[in-house]
């Protein structure tokens, strides 16, 4: 296993940074979408509010293969044609958004509502108090689920190739064809996959701790 | 001649078909002590919470210093109402029951958040401040600690150094000490009664009589929705102040 490890170390080098590219980028991506929907269901606009639980009903409600495979060759019918990556991190973006919404959102609702009145009471306005007194508590809370959606983003950016990209699964689907090694590629990439999410999970306990310690 | 900070007219407010305030009047000088007491539903921390908007009245006329709100009946609130609740809000101070300390910062990042965030002052400037409102209310040791680390007394005092920060023209106090036990009350009440010396104009709402009394110039009772009674601390106190205060007073 450790030859074909190093045999095909050169191709999934630039495969392994491609999916934590997409993963990560669309983790970004997604969080500062996802923020922007979260603060419209809090809205007090009924049209806003209902245009964010649309976002979310459809974006969760259907599948992320789906949405891959609608952007890359649904949307091409209407003269939108993005390559490969593009489509992928667009698809896994506007999925993970829908999610990380929801927990930012109720992040932001488990703040004690006296936090809001406290700044407030002393003239301060929405936004300096959301960005200064809200946000930083509602992150605490919602570190946990959104670790969790990070690591699900990490996985889940083996659909995308599905429409060709190179990212790990293609590789090992790639390689294993080749040499009808598959069960030692497969084995070799979920060790990989495996890894990062180690990796993320020790930044998220990390994090973690480093929050709450002010708590107690 | 003394001049009014707050001068409310035919304030009113209903929760559902509950109505808490019928048309309340209340006017307190600059300078005065005002505590405002009564049973439990009375509408004494609805009629506070409606100074500051924190409850918005259903209607009724507002002016507190200086800044002048009519809220009408069935009518949302202009634009240049909620600069004026904003700017009213900024010379105004509340302490709350449940103190409402920001948790992820410590006692002077607490006290001198308002302000950096709202009044712009530079940090150094701003610390300067903060630590001396904090050794003010004896609190200039625990400075770096963080809310979770203080007693209910600590915080209640990080919270009036927060409130004192602003440099309010009023402090409205919602049962400042209600979540304190007794021996903790009394650290609390000492600031307080300090502020009371020292000339500040406040809106107590407690069931502190002690405080009160030796505290306040006037005393409101509140029952039902209306004020019941206003009087003199004197007045209020002494024998022939009617059956129902003395009622009330006889079950502390």
């Amino acid at each position: 296993m450790l030859e074909l490890f190093l045999r095909t170390w050169p191709l999934l080098k630039t495969a392994v940074l491609v999916t934590l590219g997409l993963g990560l980028g669309a983790f970004v991506l997604g969080s500062i979408l996802g923020m922007g929907v979260a603060l419209l269901r809090n809205s007090p606009l009924r049209l806003l509010r209902a245009i964010a639980f649309m976002y979310v009903s459809i974006f969760r409600g259907t599948p992320l293969l789906v949405q891959i495979l609608l952007i890359y060759f649904g949307l091409p019918h209407y003269g939108i044609t993005l390559s490969p990556i593009p489509s992928a991190l667009l698809a896994l973006t506007l999925f993970s958004a829908a999610y990380l919404s929801e927990n930012f959102r109720s992040g932001i609702n488990a703040v004690d509502p006296g936090q809001w009145e406290a700044s407030l009471a002393m003239g301060m306005g929405y936004w300096t108090c959301l960005r200064r007194i809200i946000l930083p508590q509602a992150v605490r809370i919602a570190l946990p689920p959104v670790g969790s959606r990070l690591i699900a983003l990490i996985k889940d950016t083996s659909l995308a190739s599905t429409i060709t990209v190179v990212e790990m699964t293609r590789v090992a689907e790639q390689v294993g064809a080749a040499t009808f090694r598959y069960m030692e590629m497969f084995l070799m990439i979920g060790f990989v996959y495996w890894l990062i999410n180690q990796v993320l999970t020790l930044i998220q306990t990390y994090l973690e701790g480093r929050m709450t310690r002010r708590y107690r | 001649m003394s001049q009014s900070k707050i001068k409310v007219t035919a304030v009113a407010k209903a929760f559902g078909t509950n109505t808490v305030l019928k048309n309340v009047d209340l006017e307190v000088q600059a300078g005065e002590v005002v505590v405002i007491l009564g049973p439990s539903g009375s509408g004494k921390t609805t009629l506070l919470r409606s100074l500051n908007f924190l409850e918005q009245p259903d209607s009724g006329t507002l002016e507190i210093c200086g800044h002048r709100i009519e809220v009408v009946a069935g009518k949302g609130l202009s634009r240049a109402d909620r600069q004026q609740i904003t700017q009213l809000r900024q010379r105004t101070a509340m302490v709350f029951q449940s103190f409402n300390l920001f948790p992820h910062l410590t006692a002077l990042q607490n006290v001198i958040e308002g302000l950096i965030s709202v009044k712009k002052v530079a940090k150094p400037e701003a610390i300067n401040k903060g630590m001396a409102l904090l050794e003010q209310v004896g609190l200039a040791d625990k400075a770096d600690s963080y809310p979770a680390r203080l007693s209910g007394g600590q915080k209640q005092r990080v919270a009036i150094a927060r409130g004192l920060s602003m440099d309010p023209e009023v402090i409205f106090f919602d049962e400042p000490t209600s979540a304190l036990d007794p021996e903790l009350r009394d650290e609390v009440l000492l600031v307080m009664r300090n502020l009371a010396n020292a000339g500040m104009t406040m809106l107590v709402v407690t069931h502190e009589l002690r405080f009160a009394q030796e505290a306040a110039d006037r005393v409101i009772f509140m029952e039902g929705g209306v004020v019941a009674k206003d009087a003199t601390t004197e007045a209020f106190f002494s024998a022939d102040s009617g059956e129902r205060i003395q009622q009330f007073l006889r079950r502390y």
